[in-house]
């Protein structure tokens, strides 16, 4: 049996990873990946936590976050479709004419 | 005991109106069938609580320990004034239904009932705060109804007249409620008013004297009678009520029923001036006006300033006696004024005259009400005058003649230039016209025999004297001048109206509105300089506002890799603190 804080270990590394493609990825779509990451490794940790401390909380939780997840993917990666059909482009830079 | 059921059937006559829009036969059935019902009501309770002072407390919220009430007052004073306006109200709306026929009409019986409610909850409430806020849903309700035609923008701007110059009052009516409750530490009127040595004599006076601002600019009196004449560009049916039994009447009706702290004030020798001003320049203005409705709102501020003269010299009970038949006569003269304008389509007196109304259903009733008006012995008028003057010092009794002689002459000058015996023109009588004209003619002419045993309800002074004999021959002299002037066709009747306008119109109130005016901007010329200096200090506290925020903007650059930067910079922060342990 893996001891748990390998898992902790993989979830910071992987949430370092993610992180760090955030801050120096400048496409969209990678941008959107990273936050994939981000939201997985927080999904591993709860599922972690509650195998090995015998509540099932932490999977509901789990259950609870894989489908948040996936409607933000679904809208995210929606309007980064349409936002390279009507711009043609998927720098992440060049949204900062809209002063969001 | 239960003294809400006064206001229930206009509650509820409110409610429905208000959702019956464009079901017009039911919202007039409703408005109508309610306010019969509260008369009922109030006549019952009238009838069962006869000579009883009973007071009705329901607890409404606490700050910290004090309960605020909804309190609710049976008297004789309180539950006649209940009867007479219900009376009165029902009879208006009934002649609503021959007045509105012709009108789109969604929110008039809405508005109307909300008016009668206000009026009827005044009159029943015994704590300051309920009064006050009847106080303001009359003036609201009134802002609504004046402006009814609000696509004409004469009225809509006479709206906002009336509700501007009346918040006057609505204030000074206010701040002396917080007065009273700041020394006596209750809202009860009843517990006030027999508390009243327990207050310093200043708090009095002031409080009285915004207690009277407070009336005046309710019931149209010297500095803010303004506001009234141009109300007359509401419904006639609305004038009807609002100059009789609900909106004028409510300003006399707050200074009778606080009459025990206005004699202690100390402020009633300024209320006899104000009166007494008030009193000719209605007269006068009335004298020169050519419309028939603004001459009946002249005659509106007459009253109401005999009313004010009969608090001033002590006799409440008189100017309540006058105040009721005024709300008989007067809204039997704007009823009939209505029906002229529904019939003729216009107000000027001089057309009405051309039009030639010869029928005794027209002039007979017209005469009552302006004899009553006038005090010609056998009609209201002359018995109110009776009770009126009874505390009336020998001097005021001079001036008051010829104010007698004054309301007499302009009264029939409408009539001789409006009525003619010979008419000629053939009118159609509508029977919602007829019922409540008759009532108010009936009741205007043997209504006057009341005075004898309105002792028994309220007590009543009053007397037959030399006074009152040379009163009444004044009136009938005004009578007869008013013939002489204006009844002959070839008389130039013209001419001595331009004569008397050149001589009133020479100063008018927007001529010392505009001299006012100047002088108050002389005296901000001086706070100007001080101004100037404020001024520039608060512009350099909005500059220097301003050049900060060309820093501060740069924050938010739109880039959305540098938000995510600041977010964690700030989450590693957060982490780092809950680590320290700060």
């Amino acid at each position: 049996m893996i001891p748990y804080e390998y898992i902790f270990y993989l979830t910071s590394i992987l949430f370092v990873i993610a992180v760090f493609g955030m801050l120096m990825r400048k496409n969209l779509i990678n941008f959107v990946i990273s936050i994939e990451i981000v939201i997985n490794a927080a999904l591993i940790n709860f599922a972690a936590g509650s195998y090995y401390f015998g509540y099932l909380n932490g999977v509901s939780y789990a259950l609870l976050i894989l489908v948040i997840a996936v409607f933000e993917a679904a809208v995210a990666i929606a309007l980064i479709i349409f936002y390279h059909k009507i711009t043609d482009n998927l720098e992440m830079s060049a949204l900062k004419e809209y002063r969001g | 005991m239960m003294l809400y059921l006064i206001l229930l059937p206009m509650l509820i006559s409110m409610t429905l109106t208000a959702f019956l829009k464009d079901k017009l036969v039911r919202s007039r059935l409703i408005a109508v069938s309610m306010t019969s019902l509260s008369l009922l009501i109030s006549s019952v309770f009238f009838y069962v609580y006869f000579s009883k002072d009973l007071i009705e407390n329901f607890s409404w919220f606490n700050i910290e320990t004090y309960t605020f009430q909804i309190s609710f007052i049976a008297n004789n004073l309180h539950l006649l004034m209940a009867v007479v306006v219900s009376f009165i109200s029902l009879l208006i709306l009934i002649f609503s239904v021959f007045y509105m026929r012709r009108e789109k009409q969604e929110k008039y019986y809405f508005e109307m009932s909300l008016f009668i409610f206000a009026m009827l909850g005044l009159v029943v409430s015994n704590s300051f705060i309920l009064f006050y806020i009847f106080w303001e849903l009359m003036s609201i309700s009134s802002y609504l109804l004046i402006g009814f035609w609000y696509e004409k923008e004469a009225a809509s701007k006479a709206a906002k007249k009336a509700l501007i110059l009346t918040k006057v009052g609505d204030v000074s009516l206010l701040t002396a409620i917080i007065i009273l409750f700041a020394n006596t530490g209750t809202l009860s009127i009843s517990a006030t008013l027999s508390g009243l040595s327990s207050i310093p004599q200043v708090y009095l006076t002031v409080s009285a004297a915004l207690f009277i601002i407070a009336a005046l600019s309710k019931s149209a009196q010297f500095p803010f009678y303004v506001w009234l004449p141009d109300a007359m560009e509401a419904p006639t049916t609305v004038s009807a009520l609002l100059h009789s039994a609900t909106m004028v009447a409510s300003g006399a009706f707050l200074l009778i029923m606080i009459a025990p702290l206005m004699y202690v004030s100390g402020t009633m020798v300024y209320l006899v001036l104000i009166s007494l001003i008030t009193i000719f320049i209605s007269s006068l203005l009335a004298l020169e006006s050519v419309d028939t409705k603004r001459i009946l709102a002249y005659s509106t501020i007459d009253s109401l300033a005999f009313m004010f003269l009969a608090v001033a010299t002590l006799n409440p009970d008189g100017a309540l006696f006058y105040l009721i038949m005024h709300a008989v006569f007067k809204s039997l003269l704007f009823l009939l004024a209505g029906e002229l304008i529904i019939l003729f389509g216009t107000r000027n007196i001089f057309k009405l005259r051309g039009l030639e109304i010869g029928k005794p259903i027209f002039y007979v009733p017209a005469f009552i009400g302006l004899a009553s008006l006038a005090g010609i012995p056998p009609f209201l008028g002359f018995f109110a005058h009776a009770t009126l003057s009874y505390n009336f010092s020998i001097s005021i009794e001079l001036i008051f003649m010829v104010a007698t002689f004054l309301t007499s002459l302009f009264s029939f000058r409408l009539f001789f230039t409006v009525y003619h015996k010979n008419g000629t023109e053939k009118i159609r009588e509508d029977k919602f016209a007829i019922i409540p004209i008759a009532t108010l003619s009936i009741l205007s002419t043997v209504g006057g025999a009341s005075l004898f045993f309105f002792n028994s309800i309220i007590p009543i002074a009053y007397s037959f004297d030399l006074f009152l004999v040379l009163d009444s021959i004044i009136a009938l002299l005004g009578l007869f001048a008013a013939y002489y002037f204006y009844s002959n066709r070839d008389f130039p009747y013209a001419k001595l109206d331009k004569k008397l306008k050149s001589i009133f119109r020479g100063v008018t109130y927007d001529d010392v509105l505009a001299s006012t005016g100047t002088a108050i901007t002389k005296f901000s010329g001086l706070v100007d300089r001080f101004e100037g200096a404020l001024g520039e200090a608060f512009d350099s506290v909005g500059s220097l506002s301003f050049s900060l925020s060309y820093i501060s903007r740069e924050l938010q650059s739109g880039d959305l890799s540098n938000y995510i930067v600041i977010f964690i910079a700030g989450a590693i922060l957060v982490m780092i603190l809950m680590l320290v342990g700060v």
